[in-house]
């Protein structure tokens, strides 16, 4: 197996390659701290795991955003969180990692983990902890969907803390239009609240830079 | 008794004649969730009501087609307000 490290510190990153290493079928491939050092490396190597440290989510998701189908969708994507953290587990499944693994580890635990995450014998939506979540897994690995260039301005306004009523003043129409389209887009983009479109807005706009 | 007026509209009332978009969106749960609804009949008109409505309506739901009771408050033809109060049946 071959696995890519995503670490925004090289010490974050560190204990992880030193298991790795010993490992006899795993194969690591590369290590980076940037979004864009993700993405090259996705795209120059063969990569089965995608192993991303929870300092790291931002990048992986802002990396995975550029990846173009099929090289995005061929590797697992694992988290690796120091601490068990629900926190961190929810930001892992909204950004569509596979699964999430915690804590020092041995090299077996994190080998066994591994292959089971791979073969899809477990996932992080299937965690307990999870359990009482309402996710919507991989939301922000998506871009949102408008109809027109008046449903964008107005995702622009909703992340921008404005309220349906306020919203109606700046685009020049009424609030029973704006109510309509806020409907429209959570219909159209599979999503439940207005929160959650607001945000995916304001995430489908981070440029690979801003993961950095 | 109720201090504030209310008329009965004909059952043949045009829902155009009274707003410009007989669809609407119910907000609940805090201002998080969004329902689409189409009027299909208004049923009363208020006058003076305590909480502002101006029109009862029954209302199909885009999603599933239920049929539902709902309150507006409608101004110059726009429905700036809903609520959803009941099943109509």
């Amino acid at each position: 197996m071959d696995i890519v490290i995503c670490s925004s510190t090289t010490e974050g990153s560190a204990h992880l390659e030193k298991m790795l290493v010993s490992i006899d079928d795993w194969n690591l491939v590369g290590r980076t701290q940037s979004a864009r050092g993700l993405v090259d490396l996705m795209n120059s190597e063969h990569v089965d795991v995608g192993l991303v440290t929870s300092d790291a989510l931002e990048i992986g998701l802002s990396a995975r955003r550029q990846l173009v189908q099929p090289t995005e969708g061929t590797a697992t994507w694992v988290a690796h969180l120091e601490h068990e953290s629900v926190l961190h587990m929810v930001k892992a499944a909204q950004f569509g990692f596979d699964d999430v693994i915690t804590g020092p580890a041995t090299a077996q635990s994190l080998e066994r983990d591994l292959a089971d995450i791979v073969s899809r014998r477990r996932s992080v939506v299937t965690n307990p902890a999870l359990s009482e979540v309402d996710l919507i897994p991989g939301l922000y690995s998506r871009i949102v969907e408008y109809r027109d260039d008046t449903d964008r301005d107005l995702c622009e306004l909703l992340g921008l803390g404005l309220e349906d009523r306020a919203a109606a003043f700046v685009l020049h129409t009424t609030i029973q239009d704006v109510r309509n389209r806020i409907a429209a887009l959570l219909e159209r983009n599979g999503l439940s609240t207005r929160t959650q479109l607001a945000t995916l807005h304001i995430r489908s706009h981070l440029s690979i830079e801003d993961g950095r | 008794m109720a201090d504030f007026g209310l008329h009965s509209l004909p059952a043949d009332l045009s829902v155009d004649s009274v707003v410009d978009d007989a669809v609407f969106t119910d907000v609940t749960e805090s201002g998080e969730v969004y329902r689409t609804f189409r009027i299909i009949r208004f049923v009363y008109e208020f006058d003076a009501h305590p909480q502002g409505w101006t029109h009862l309506a029954v209302a199909v739901a885009e999603r599933n087609s239920h049929e539902v009771e709902v309150f507006l408050r409608i101004e110059n033809r726009v429905i700036e307000e809903s609520y959803v109060s009941a099943n109509a049946d």
